[in-house]
Protein backbone atom coordinates (compact mmCIF):
# COMPACT_ATOMS: atom_id res chain seq x y z
CA UNK A 1 0.00 0.00 0.00
CA UNK A 2 2.68 2.42 0.27
CA UNK A 3 3.59 3.27 -3.24
CA UNK A 4 -0.34 3.94 -3.09
CA UNK A 5 -0.32 5.69 -0.11
CA UNK A 6 2.53 8.03 -1.57
CA UNK A 7 0.31 8.81 -5.38
CA UNK A 8 -2.42 9.87 -2.87
CA UNK A 9 -0.16 12.33 -0.82
CA UNK A 10 1.16 13.49 -4.55
CA UNK A 11 -2.21 13.84 -5.44
CA UNK A 12 -3.02 16.39 -2.77
CA UNK A 13 -1.49 18.73 -4.83
CA UNK A 14 -3.62 18.37 -7.86
CA UNK A 15 -5.15 20.40 -9.38
CA UNK A 16 -8.24 18.54 -9.94
CA UNK A 17 -10.64 19.25 -7.07
CA UNK A 18 -12.14 15.58 -7.16
CA UNK A 19 -9.20 14.06 -6.87
CA UNK A 20 -7.98 16.03 -4.57
CA UNK A 21 -10.95 15.23 -1.73
CA UNK A 22 -11.07 11.91 -2.45
CA UNK A 23 -6.87 11.61 -1.83
CA UNK A 24 -7.48 13.52 1.38
CA UNK A 25 -10.45 11.44 2.52
CA UNK A 26 -8.74 8.43 1.69
CA UNK A 27 -5.83 9.53 3.79
CA UNK A 28 -8.35 10.14 6.74
CA UNK A 29 -10.10 7.00 6.32
CA UNK A 30 -6.52 5.37 6.70
CA UNK A 31 -5.88 7.31 10.10
CA UNK A 32 -2.66 6.03 12.06
CA UNK A 33 -1.53 4.15 8.75
CA UNK A 34 -1.43 7.51 6.74
CA UNK A 35 1.05 9.26 9.35
CA UNK A 36 4.60 7.88 8.45
CA UNK A 37 3.75 9.28 5.03
CA UNK A 38 2.29 12.39 5.98
CA UNK A 39 5.45 12.89 8.21
CA UNK A 40 7.47 12.24 5.24
CA UNK A 41 5.57 14.99 2.87
CA UNK A 42 5.90 17.48 5.74
CA UNK A 43 9.66 17.09 5.75
CA UNK A 44 9.77 17.55 1.65
CA UNK A 45 7.13 20.41 1.97
CA UNK A 46 4.97 18.39 -0.30
CA UNK A 47 1.86 20.01 -0.07
CA UNK A 48 1.85 21.30 3.27
CA UNK A 49 -1.20 23.04 3.93
CA UNK A 50 -3.39 20.13 2.72
CA UNK A 51 -1.04 17.28 4.58
CA UNK A 52 -1.82 19.88 7.65
CA UNK A 53 -5.60 19.51 6.80
CA UNK A 54 -5.72 15.82 6.72
CA UNK A 55 -3.69 15.34 9.72
CA UNK A 56 -5.78 17.66 11.86
CA UNK A 57 -8.88 15.56 10.46
CA UNK A 58 -6.92 12.25 12.04
CA UNK A 59 -7.35 14.26 15.38
CA UNK A 60 -4.24 12.08 16.74
CA UNK A 61 -2.84 14.44 19.72
CA UNK A 62 0.74 12.81 18.65
CA UNK A 63 0.88 14.98 15.50
CA UNK A 64 0.70 17.93 17.64
CA UNK A 65 4.47 18.04 17.65
CA UNK A 66 4.46 18.10 14.08
CA UNK A 67 1.73 20.32 13.25
CA UNK A 68 3.08 22.81 15.48
CA UNK A 69 6.16 23.12 13.87
CA UNK A 70 4.02 24.69 10.86
CA UNK A 71 2.53 27.14 12.74
CA UNK A 72 4.91 30.01 12.60
CA UNK A 73 5.78 29.47 8.81
CA UNK A 74 6.57 31.85 6.72
CA UNK A 75 3.82 31.03 4.00
CA UNK A 76 0.95 32.29 5.35
CA UNK A 77 -1.30 29.65 3.89
CA UNK A 78 0.53 27.04 6.30
CA UNK A 79 0.58 28.65 8.80
CA UNK A 80 -3.13 29.34 8.89
CA UNK A 81 -3.64 25.61 7.57
CA UNK A 82 -1.71 24.34 11.01
CA UNK A 83 -3.11 26.58 13.24
CA UNK A 84 -6.64 25.20 12.07
CA UNK A 85 -5.42 21.70 11.90
CA UNK A 86 -4.12 22.08 15.62
CA UNK A 87 -7.94 23.35 16.62
CA UNK A 88 -9.14 20.84 15.31
CA UNK A 89 -7.23 17.94 16.88
CA UNK A 90 -7.73 19.65 20.07
CA UNK A 91 -11.15 19.81 19.53
CA UNK A 92 -11.52 16.43 19.15
CA UNK A 93 -9.49 15.17 22.28
CA UNK B 1 -8.71 11.12 -22.77
CA UNK B 2 -11.32 12.46 -20.49
CA UNK B 3 -15.09 10.72 -20.90
CA UNK B 4 -18.01 12.96 -22.12
CA UNK B 5 -20.21 14.00 -19.57
CA UNK B 6 -22.57 11.73 -19.60
CA UNK B 7 -26.74 12.41 -20.28
CA UNK B 8 -27.85 9.70 -21.47
CA UNK B 9 -26.73 6.22 -19.36
CA UNK B 10 -27.23 3.40 -21.05
CA UNK B 11 -29.60 0.38 -19.20
CA UNK B 12 -27.93 -3.08 -18.61
CA UNK B 13 -27.27 -5.64 -20.39
CA UNK B 14 -26.99 -3.41 -23.26
CA UNK B 15 -24.75 -1.29 -21.61
CA UNK B 16 -22.02 -4.03 -22.22
CA UNK B 17 -22.46 -4.27 -25.71
CA UNK B 18 -20.18 -1.14 -26.65
CA UNK B 19 -17.43 0.62 -25.90
CA UNK B 20 -18.79 4.63 -26.46
CA UNK B 21 -18.02 6.77 -23.82
CA UNK B 22 -22.14 6.89 -22.34
CA UNK B 23 -21.96 2.78 -22.55
CA UNK B 24 -18.49 2.39 -20.49
CA UNK B 25 -19.49 4.82 -17.44
CA UNK B 26 -23.22 2.72 -17.30
CA UNK B 27 -21.27 -0.31 -17.37
CA UNK B 28 -19.29 1.10 -14.37
CA UNK B 29 -22.14 2.14 -12.98
CA UNK B 30 -24.11 -0.99 -12.98
CA UNK B 31 -21.16 -3.12 -11.39
CA UNK B 32 -20.81 -0.54 -8.38
CA UNK B 33 -24.66 -1.02 -7.65
CA UNK B 34 -24.25 -5.11 -8.23
CA UNK B 35 -21.59 -4.36 -5.64
CA UNK B 36 -23.29 -2.09 -3.07
CA UNK B 37 -26.44 -5.04 -3.02
CA UNK B 38 -23.89 -7.74 -2.57
CA UNK B 39 -21.86 -5.52 0.48
CA UNK B 40 -25.32 -4.83 2.44
CA UNK B 41 -26.33 -7.97 2.02
CA UNK B 42 -25.78 -11.20 4.65
CA UNK B 43 -26.58 -14.74 3.41
CA UNK B 44 -29.93 -15.79 3.75
CA UNK B 45 -29.19 -18.18 6.34
CA UNK B 46 -29.06 -14.54 8.67
CA UNK B 47 -32.73 -13.48 9.09
CA UNK B 48 -31.73 -10.41 8.15
CA UNK B 49 -30.55 -11.31 4.99
CA UNK B 50 -33.32 -11.15 2.69
CA UNK B 51 -34.43 -7.96 4.72
CA UNK B 52 -31.28 -6.28 3.78
CA UNK B 53 -31.07 -7.38 0.02
CA UNK B 54 -34.24 -5.48 -0.59
CA UNK B 55 -33.43 -2.54 1.39
CA UNK B 56 -30.32 -1.75 -0.09
CA UNK B 57 -31.43 0.13 -2.77
CA UNK B 58 -32.79 2.38 -0.11
CA UNK B 59 -28.77 3.67 -0.99
CA UNK B 60 -29.12 4.84 -3.88
CA UNK B 61 -32.50 6.35 -5.10
CA UNK B 62 -34.48 4.03 -7.34
CA UNK B 63 -34.97 5.71 -10.34
CA UNK B 64 -31.08 4.95 -11.13
CA UNK B 65 -31.20 1.60 -10.43
CA UNK B 66 -34.39 1.39 -12.49
CA UNK B 67 -32.90 4.03 -15.25
CA UNK B 68 -29.80 1.89 -15.50
CA UNK B 69 -32.22 -1.63 -15.08
CA UNK B 70 -29.63 -3.14 -12.46
CA UNK B 71 -30.53 -6.57 -12.25
CA UNK B 72 -31.69 -7.30 -8.42
CA UNK B 73 -29.89 -10.19 -7.05
CA UNK B 74 -31.91 -13.58 -5.72
CA UNK B 75 -31.13 -14.12 -1.69
CA UNK B 76 -27.91 -16.57 -1.77
CA UNK B 77 -26.82 -18.93 1.10
CA UNK B 78 -23.13 -18.45 0.30
CA UNK B 79 -20.60 -14.77 0.70
CA UNK B 80 -17.42 -15.29 -1.06
CA UNK B 81 -16.79 -17.83 -4.43
CA UNK B 82 -13.46 -19.18 -5.05
CA UNK B 83 -12.34 -17.57 -8.32
CA UNK B 84 -11.04 -21.51 -9.52
CA UNK B 85 -14.95 -22.35 -9.35
CA UNK B 86 -15.48 -18.78 -11.42
CA UNK B 87 -13.20 -19.63 -14.00
CA UNK B 88 -14.62 -23.15 -14.47
CA UNK B 89 -18.10 -21.41 -14.84
CA UNK B 90 -16.23 -19.38 -17.64
CA UNK B 91 -14.77 -21.91 -19.34
CA UNK B 92 -17.87 -23.20 -19.97
CA UNK B 93 -19.38 -20.35 -21.35
CA UNK B 94 -16.35 -19.66 -23.71
CA UNK B 95 -13.09 -21.71 -24.54
CA UNK B 96 -11.74 -18.27 -24.80
CA UNK B 97 -11.31 -18.29 -20.38
CA UNK B 98 -9.61 -21.78 -21.01
CA UNK B 99 -6.18 -19.81 -21.63
CA UNK B 100 -4.60 -16.59 -19.48
CA UNK B 101 -7.02 -13.64 -20.98
CA UNK B 102 -5.18 -9.90 -21.26
CA UNK B 103 -8.38 -7.96 -22.51
CA UNK B 104 -11.94 -9.61 -22.39
CA UNK B 105 -13.83 -9.22 -25.65
CA UNK B 106 -16.80 -6.79 -25.43
CA UNK B 107 -19.21 -9.14 -27.13
CA UNK B 108 -18.11 -12.24 -24.84
CA UNK B 109 -18.90 -9.58 -21.80
CA UNK B 110 -22.40 -8.85 -22.86
CA UNK B 111 -23.15 -12.37 -23.16
CA UNK B 112 -22.40 -12.65 -19.23
CA UNK B 113 -24.19 -9.81 -18.46
CA UNK B 114 -27.09 -10.97 -20.91
CA UNK B 115 -26.78 -14.62 -18.41
CA UNK B 116 -26.62 -12.40 -15.24
CA UNK B 117 -29.70 -10.67 -15.91
CA UNK B 118 -31.30 -14.36 -16.96
CA UNK B 119 -30.02 -16.28 -13.33
CA UNK B 120 -29.58 -13.49 -11.28
CA UNK B 121 -27.25 -15.40 -9.06
CA UNK B 122 -24.19 -15.18 -7.50
CA UNK B 123 -22.21 -17.30 -9.75
CA UNK B 124 -23.57 -15.35 -12.86
CA UNK B 125 -22.12 -12.15 -10.94
CA UNK B 126 -19.13 -13.62 -10.43
CA UNK B 127 -18.37 -14.48 -13.60
CA UNK B 128 -19.11 -11.02 -15.09
CA UNK B 129 -17.01 -9.21 -12.68
CA UNK B 130 -14.40 -11.76 -13.32
CA UNK B 131 -14.61 -11.27 -16.91
CA UNK B 132 -14.48 -7.36 -16.13
CA UNK B 133 -11.61 -7.46 -14.30
CA UNK B 134 -9.95 -7.55 -17.74
CA UNK B 135 -11.98 -5.11 -19.50
CA UNK B 136 -10.88 -3.03 -21.83
CA UNK B 137 -11.55 0.33 -20.00
CA UNK B 138 -9.81 0.96 -16.61
CA UNK B 139 -12.76 2.39 -15.36
CA UNK B 140 -14.67 -0.23 -15.47
CA UNK B 141 -12.00 -2.66 -14.14
CA UNK B 142 -11.71 -1.15 -11.13
CA UNK B 143 -15.85 -1.19 -10.14
CA UNK B 144 -15.42 -4.64 -10.86
CA UNK B 145 -13.06 -5.21 -8.44
CA UNK B 146 -14.32 -3.14 -6.36
CA UNK B 147 -17.87 -5.14 -6.42
CA UNK B 148 -16.21 -8.40 -6.61
CA UNK B 149 -14.36 -7.57 -3.79
CA UNK B 150 -17.88 -8.13 -1.78
CA UNK B 151 -18.37 -11.78 -3.49
CA UNK B 152 -14.34 -13.28 -4.17
CA UNK B 153 -12.51 -15.45 -1.62
CA UNK B 154 -9.70 -13.53 -2.81
CA UNK B 155 -9.96 -9.92 -2.28
CA UNK B 156 -6.23 -9.41 -2.54
CA UNK B 157 -5.62 -9.35 -6.26
CA UNK B 158 -8.57 -6.92 -6.46
CA UNK B 159 -6.86 -4.51 -4.44
CA UNK B 160 -3.87 -3.77 -6.78
CA UNK B 161 -6.42 -3.41 -9.74
CA UNK B 162 -7.97 -0.59 -7.55
CA UNK B 163 -4.34 0.46 -5.71
CA UNK B 164 -3.53 0.49 -9.99
CA UNK B 165 -6.94 2.77 -10.73
CA UNK B 166 -5.64 5.84 -8.49
CA UNK B 167 -2.57 6.29 -10.06
CA UNK B 168 -3.95 6.43 -13.41
CA UNK B 169 -3.44 9.29 -15.67
CA UNK B 170 -7.44 9.58 -16.68
CA UNK B 171 -9.32 11.83 -13.74
CA UNK B 172 -12.47 9.34 -14.01
CA UNK B 173 -10.60 6.35 -13.23
CA UNK B 174 -8.22 8.08 -10.43
CA UNK B 175 -11.69 9.17 -9.09
CA UNK B 176 -13.36 6.40 -8.81
CA UNK B 177 -10.35 4.12 -7.67
CA UNK B 178 -8.91 6.48 -4.98
CA UNK B 179 -13.00 7.02 -3.51
CA UNK B 180 -13.25 2.79 -4.05
CA UNK B 181 -10.05 2.62 -1.79
CA UNK B 182 -11.83 4.74 0.80
CA UNK B 183 -14.71 2.59 1.19
CA UNK B 184 -12.73 -0.37 1.34
CA UNK B 185 -10.74 1.21 4.52
CA UNK B 186 -11.72 1.16 8.02
CA UNK B 187 -13.62 4.10 9.64
CA UNK B 188 -12.57 6.40 10.93
CA UNK B 189 -14.16 7.88 14.69
CA UNK B 190 -15.46 11.54 15.13
CA UNK B 191 -17.23 14.07 16.72
CA UNK B 192 -16.49 15.73 19.98
CA UNK B 193 -18.10 18.29 21.83
CA UNK B 194 -16.99 21.71 20.73
CA UNK B 195 -14.30 22.83 23.02
CA UNK B 196 -13.17 26.15 21.88
CA UNK B 197 -14.04 28.88 19.60
CA UNK B 198 -12.71 31.09 16.94
CA UNK B 199 -11.27 34.35 17.08
CA UNK B 200 -9.53 35.53 13.82
CA UNK B 201 -8.58 38.43 12.15
CA UNK B 202 -10.67 39.90 9.62
CA UNK B 203 -10.64 43.47 7.51
CA UNK B 204 -13.28 44.80 4.71
CA UNK B 205 -17.04 45.00 6.00
CA UNK B 206 -18.73 44.54 3.26
CA UNK B 207 -22.48 45.06 2.32
CA UNK B 208 -22.95 41.78 0.21
CA UNK B 209 -24.73 38.72 1.79
CA UNK B 210 -24.53 35.95 -0.37
CA UNK B 211 -21.74 33.80 0.76
CA UNK B 212 -19.94 30.79 -0.97
CA UNK B 213 -18.74 27.87 1.14
CA UNK B 214 -16.56 25.24 0.11
CA UNK B 215 -16.53 21.57 0.83
CA UNK B 216 -13.60 18.80 1.21
CA UNK B 217 -10.29 19.70 0.57
CA UNK B 218 -11.35 22.40 -1.16
CA UNK B 219 -9.86 25.17 0.64
CA UNK B 220 -7.41 26.30 -1.76
CA UNK B 221 -9.61 25.53 -4.80
CA UNK B 222 -9.58 29.05 -7.33
CA UNK B 223 -13.44 28.89 -8.22
CA UNK B 224 -15.06 29.73 -4.58
CA UNK B 225 -12.52 32.85 -4.64
CA UNK B 226 -12.36 36.36 -5.82
CA UNK B 227 -12.01 35.89 -9.45
CA UNK B 228 -12.54 32.06 -9.48
CA UNK B 229 -14.73 31.09 -12.48
CA UNK B 230 -17.90 30.32 -10.68
CA UNK B 231 -17.27 33.39 -8.06
CA UNK B 232 -16.97 35.68 -11.20
CA UNK B 233 -20.03 34.12 -13.03
CA UNK B 234 -22.30 34.39 -10.15
CA UNK B 235 -21.16 38.06 -9.21
CA UNK B 236 -20.78 39.32 -12.81
CA UNK B 237 -24.07 37.68 -14.86
CA UNK B 238 -26.95 39.08 -12.61
CA UNK B 239 -26.39 35.68 -10.88
CA UNK B 240 -25.99 36.81 -7.04
CA UNK B 241 -24.70 40.46 -7.72
CA UNK B 242 -24.67 40.92 -3.80
CA UNK B 243 -21.93 38.64 -3.15
CA UNK B 244 -19.51 39.07 -0.79
CA UNK B 245 -16.23 40.80 -2.50
CA UNK B 246 -14.47 41.54 0.61
CA UNK B 247 -11.10 39.64 0.01
CA UNK B 248 -11.53 37.48 3.58
CA UNK B 249 -13.87 35.49 2.54
CA UNK B 250 -15.34 32.54 5.01
CA UNK B 251 -13.34 29.45 5.10
CA UNK B 252 -13.31 26.42 7.23
CA UNK B 253 -10.13 23.89 6.87
CA UNK B 254 -11.93 21.36 4.30
CA UNK B 255 -11.18 18.67 6.29
CA UNK B 256 -13.08 15.34 6.32
CA UNK B 257 -13.76 14.73 9.47
CA UNK B 258 -17.28 15.44 11.47
CA UNK B 259 -15.53 17.68 13.60
CA UNK B 260 -14.18 20.13 11.04
CA UNK B 261 -17.78 20.43 9.83
CA UNK B 262 -18.28 21.13 13.58
CA UNK B 263 -16.17 23.43 13.85
CA UNK B 264 -16.57 25.28 10.81
CA UNK B 265 -20.09 25.70 11.72
CA UNK B 266 -19.08 27.40 14.69
CA UNK B 267 -16.74 29.44 13.00
CA UNK B 268 -19.15 30.47 10.45
CA UNK B 269 -21.46 31.87 12.92
CA UNK B 270 -18.49 34.03 14.34
CA UNK B 271 -17.00 35.11 10.69
CA UNK B 272 -20.94 36.50 10.53
CA UNK B 273 -21.41 38.64 13.35
CA UNK B 274 -17.90 39.84 13.68
CA UNK B 275 -18.05 43.98 13.72
CA UNK B 276 -16.14 44.28 10.16
CA UNK B 277 -19.08 41.69 9.11
CA UNK B 278 -22.40 41.91 10.39
CA UNK B 279 -23.77 39.63 8.34
CA UNK B 280 -27.58 38.80 8.73
CA UNK B 281 -29.42 35.94 7.38
CA UNK B 282 -26.95 35.45 4.26
CA UNK B 283 -27.46 33.48 1.37
CA UNK B 284 -25.56 30.73 0.80
CA UNK B 285 -24.40 28.83 -1.61
CA UNK B 286 -22.04 25.69 -0.76
CA UNK B 287 -20.70 22.56 -2.38
CA UNK B 288 -20.64 19.02 -0.82
CA UNK B 289 -19.65 19.06 2.43
CA UNK B 290 -19.51 23.15 2.88
CA UNK B 291 -23.48 22.12 2.70
CA UNK B 292 -23.26 20.28 5.58
CA UNK B 293 -21.34 23.40 7.45
CA UNK B 294 -24.14 25.58 6.22
CA UNK B 295 -27.05 22.83 8.29
CA UNK B 296 -24.95 22.32 11.25
CA UNK B 297 -24.77 26.00 11.59
CA UNK B 298 -28.25 26.41 11.20
CA UNK B 299 -28.84 23.73 14.10
CA UNK B 300 -25.98 26.00 16.07
CA UNK B 301 -28.51 28.69 16.10
CA UNK B 302 -27.66 30.65 12.86
CA UNK B 303 -30.26 32.44 11.26
CA UNK B 304 -29.83 31.93 7.17
CA UNK B 305 -31.47 33.10 4.14
CA UNK B 306 -31.79 31.36 1.02
CA UNK B 307 -29.72 27.81 1.37
CA UNK B 308 -28.20 26.68 -1.97
CA UNK B 309 -26.83 22.89 -1.65
CA UNK B 310 -24.74 21.74 -4.69
CA UNK B 311 -23.54 18.24 -4.43
CA UNK B 312 -24.63 17.67 -1.18
CA UNK B 313 -24.03 14.22 0.45
CA UNK B 314 -27.45 13.24 2.55
CA UNK B 315 -26.33 11.85 6.17
CA UNK B 316 -29.92 12.28 7.86
CA UNK B 317 -30.04 12.92 10.59
CA UNK B 318 -26.97 14.04 11.31
CA UNK B 319 -26.93 16.97 8.43
CA UNK B 320 -29.77 18.09 8.36
CA UNK B 321 -31.17 21.89 8.64
CA UNK B 322 -33.04 23.37 11.34
CA UNK B 323 -36.35 24.32 8.87
CA UNK B 324 -37.26 27.03 11.69
CA UNK B 325 -33.76 29.34 11.00
CA UNK B 326 -33.29 28.88 7.04
CA UNK B 327 -34.89 30.00 4.31
CA UNK B 328 -36.17 28.35 0.83
CA UNK B 329 -33.73 25.49 0.43
CA UNK B 330 -32.44 24.08 -2.97
CA UNK B 331 -30.15 20.89 -3.32
CA UNK B 332 -29.04 20.78 -7.05
CA UNK B 333 -27.04 17.37 -7.94
CA UNK B 334 -26.26 15.59 -10.97
CA UNK B 335 -27.81 11.11 -11.17
CA UNK B 336 -25.81 8.65 -9.26
CA UNK B 337 -22.99 10.97 -7.98
CA UNK B 338 -19.77 8.16 -7.66
CA UNK B 339 -18.32 10.64 -4.89
CA UNK B 340 -21.30 10.96 -3.10
CA UNK B 341 -21.95 7.25 -3.28
CA UNK B 342 -18.83 6.46 -2.22
CA UNK B 343 -18.77 8.67 0.82
CA UNK B 344 -21.21 7.07 1.40
CA UNK B 345 -24.09 9.73 1.70
CA UNK B 346 -27.48 9.44 -0.12
CA UNK B 347 -28.13 11.13 -3.48
CA UNK B 348 -31.53 13.27 -2.41
CA UNK B 349 -32.96 14.32 0.61
CA UNK B 350 -36.74 13.48 -0.04
CA UNK B 351 -37.77 15.98 2.28
CA UNK B 352 -40.59 18.26 1.34
CA UNK B 353 -38.97 21.10 2.78
CA UNK B 354 -36.32 21.37 -0.13
CA UNK B 355 -36.53 21.36 -3.44
CA UNK B 356 -34.50 18.77 -5.59
CA UNK B 357 -33.31 20.23 -9.06
CA UNK B 358 -31.41 17.21 -10.61
CA UNK B 359 -29.18 17.68 -14.04
CA UNK B 360 -29.51 15.80 -16.64
CA UNK B 361 -25.56 14.77 -16.01
CA UNK B 362 -24.73 11.92 -14.20
CA UNK B 363 -21.55 10.81 -12.33
CA UNK B 364 -19.85 14.20 -12.14
CA UNK B 365 -19.13 16.02 -8.52
CA UNK B 366 -17.99 18.89 -10.14
CA UNK B 367 -20.60 19.65 -12.29
CA UNK B 368 -22.75 21.79 -10.22
CA UNK B 369 -20.30 24.24 -9.75
CA UNK B 370 -19.34 24.95 -13.69
CA UNK B 371 -20.79 28.18 -15.40
CA UNK B 372 -21.46 26.44 -18.56
CA UNK B 373 -23.57 23.99 -16.32
CA UNK B 374 -25.46 26.43 -14.76
CA UNK B 375 -26.13 28.35 -18.45
CA UNK B 376 -26.82 25.19 -19.99
CA UNK B 377 -29.36 24.19 -17.35
CA UNK B 378 -30.90 27.69 -16.77
CA UNK B 379 -30.04 26.88 -13.20
CA UNK B 380 -30.08 31.10 -12.17
CA UNK B 381 -33.94 30.98 -12.53
CA UNK B 382 -34.34 28.18 -10.82
CA UNK B 383 -32.78 29.78 -7.36
CA UNK B 384 -34.51 31.16 -5.00
CA UNK B 385 -34.21 35.11 -5.62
Amino acid sequence: MRPAGRALVRALGTDDEQVRAIAGMMLVKSGGKAKPLLQEALNRRENVSTVLAVLGSIGDPSMEPEIRRFADDQDPQVSKAARDALRVVHYKT
Amino acid sequence: MAYKKTEQPIKSPDAFRDLEDNHVLSQASVLLLLGAQMEAAEPVSSPSGVRSMRTVFKKVPKEYVTRLNVPSLKPHTSRRIPPQQVRAALQRHSALFGQPLTETPQDVIFGLARNLHRRRDLLSLSSLLEACLTHAHEVVRVAAALAYFYVSSEPARLLDIIEKGAASSEATVRDLARAALLRLSPGHPFLRELTQSLSRGQTGASPHTTLLVHGTFARNEPWWRPGGDYYNYLLNNGVRPDLYTGQDPFEWTGGYSDADRAMAADDLKNWLAAPAHNIQKPYLITHSHGGSVAMLASQNGLDLGPLVLLSCPVHFPKYMPDFTRVGKIVSIHVKFDWVIFLDGGAQRFNHPKIKEIVLPIWFDHSATHDPGVWRANNLPGKIPS
